[in-house]
């Protein structure tokens, strides 16, 4: 295989979100600055101080998997392999054995097959042995994701899960990114999955009081560099990605989204939840380097933008420290706004907002920006999305932990097209 | 000379000591939670011990305040009188 670097292109785009589980719904949701946040009902929460989730209501897996092999999968699974079949749908691309055996597939996931883990658990601790089932090993296991996609579509190349919490799938699309660009993929099916919206789950979420608690107004809670801002929302879905090197995509004539061209990813090495100023601005920095392009080249920003009160301000400062003057005339917004927090699908599904935004020249705003915080001092896109060609964006995700990646991609020109 | 520890105090102290795995004889009554090698994942952990212990819920504004053996104490009894 040729080792030369090689372009990366997108190809096709598949997603289940709180807001839209077609790439045309999520688009008029998220341009039209729809909130996924509802009341949480599928538990008990009086003893929470959170109450609220942004959850998929809309996704039938039986329109997407055999309902023999619906039984063997997690929900986090589920919408991978779902989200993997509207990707390959959207690409065009024709499986043939050569195609099967030559793709590979990345998929992150912070927390793998959470909910079965659960169910196991309440299965064994309040009935008994006999009533754990006996697939829970394979229900659970974080690669189960990526190892189904395989299953359901024959790829024989390389496979695994990767799990950097709300980093991971930015992380999975930028390890695909390069094995494509190295030579030793030519497509790569990747992104991030993730169902966390499991009862022990919340609960340790809202024992660390990182998530808001505007329970009396769901759709309002997410307030992404408001100075009113309380914290992330915990969501749910998938967003998958097929990438193909621009040779590949260009023989079979297939339709681009854009070119991934850089790819940033560092470690704090210094607290397990708190962000790292430094340690952000090496990441983007390295994505920036890795795209050969000025900082000044990037016209669309979507933010890591969690709403919560330390990870707005400094990656706010991050940007500044990076982009200098120009960072104030960058437009930078939060699409957790509208889907909440999906962890390791989080990443994913912003690179595809980034992508749907050179398709529609559009940006698409972060609602509920109520309070101009001194801290927070740019331009978020508050509250309406705006027409504007973006011909370079940037998606940034942050993870516990102190994980780091930065993905840039850019519209490819008609002409090459 | 020893520190006087009231009822709440004592408590207080013995969930600060489990958290942090610290010896009695540091925990005094002028002790940040810094001193005793903590920092903020350590003061949520105290936080919810304490929340455990009194039965009390700590609303956000107030935890935030929890940084040393006196703070702590201060949260507490305004909920448990």
């Amino acid at each position: 295989m040729d080792k030369a670097q090689r372009r990366v292109v997108v190809t096709g785009l598949g997603l289940i979100t709180p807001i839209g589980s077609t790439k045309d719904d999520y688009w008029r949701a998220v341009t039209n600055g729809v909130s996924g946040v509802r009341e949480l009902t599928r538990f008990d929460t009086s003893a929470f101080r959170t109450k609220i989730a942004a959850t998929v209501e809309d996704f039938q897996p039986e329109d997407f998997i055999e309902p023999k092999k619906i039984r063997r999968m997690d929900r986090f699974a589920r919408m991978a392999v779902a989200a993997t079949a509207m990707a390959l749908e959207d690409s065009g691309l024709e499986l043939t054995d050569e195609v099967k055996r030559g793709t590979g597939v990345i998929l992150g996931s912070g927390g793998g097959g959470i909910i079965s883990h659960e169910d196991a658990a309440e299965a064994l601790f309040t009935r008994g042995h006999r009533h754990v089932d006996t697939l829970a090993v394979a229900l659970v296991m974080p690669n189960a994701g990526s190892s189904h996609i395989c299953m359901e579509f024959g790829f024989q190349g390389i496979s695994y899960c990767l799990s950097t919490a709300c980093a991971s799938g930015t992380h999975a699309i930028g390890e695909s990114y390069q094995k494509i660009k190295h030579g030793y993929a030519d497509i790569m099916v990747t992104g991030g999955a993730e169902a966390p919206i499991s009862v022990v789950h919340f609960t340790a979420w809202d024992k660390l009081r990182a998530m808001s608690t505007q329970n009396d107004v769901p759709e309002k809670a997410i307030k992404p560099f408001s100075k009113n801002r309380d914290g992330l929302v915990l969501g749910e879905g998938a967003g998958i990605l097929v990438l193909e090197s621009l040779e590949h995509a260009r023989r079979r004539s297939a339709r681009v989204y854009g070119e991934i061209i850089g790819y940033g990813s560092s470690s704090d090495a210094y607290h397990l939840t708190f962000p790292n100023l430094d340690q952000e601005v090496a990441a983007i920095r390295m994505a920036v380097s890795d795209a050969g392009i000025g900082p000044d080249e990037i016209d669309y920003i979507n933010a890591h933008g969690t709403a919560t009160p330390a990870n707005d301000k400094v990656e706010t400062q991050s940007i500044k420290a990076v982009f200098g003057e120009k960072a104030s005339s960058i437009p930078i917004s939060s699409t957790k706004s509208m889907i909440g927090h999906p962890l390791g699908a989080a990443g994913a599904i912003e690179l595809i907002t980034c992508l749907l935004a050179f398709e529609n020249s559009f940006i698409p705003p972060t609602i509920n920006y109520e309070v101009e915080d001194p801290e927070c001092d740019l331009d978020y896109v508050p509250n309406s999305g705006r027409s504007s060609a973006v011909e370079t964006a940037m998606s940034s995700s942050f993870g516990f932990g102190g994980t780091n990646a930065v993905l840039i991609a850019r519209r490819l020109e008609e002409a090459g097209n | 000379m020893e520190e006087e520890f009231d009822e709440i105090e004592g408590k207080v102290r013995d969930v600060i000591k489990e958290v942090l795995q610290a010896d009695d004889s540091d925990v005094k009554k002028t002790a940040t939670i810094a001193d005793l090698g903590g920092d903020s994942l350590s003061a949520l952990a105290i936080l919810s011990a304490l929340e455990r212990e009194f039965d009390i819920d700590i609303p956000d504004d107030e935890a935030l305040k929890i940084d040393s053996f006196a703070t702590a104490v201060e949260v507490v009894r305004k909920r448990v009188n």
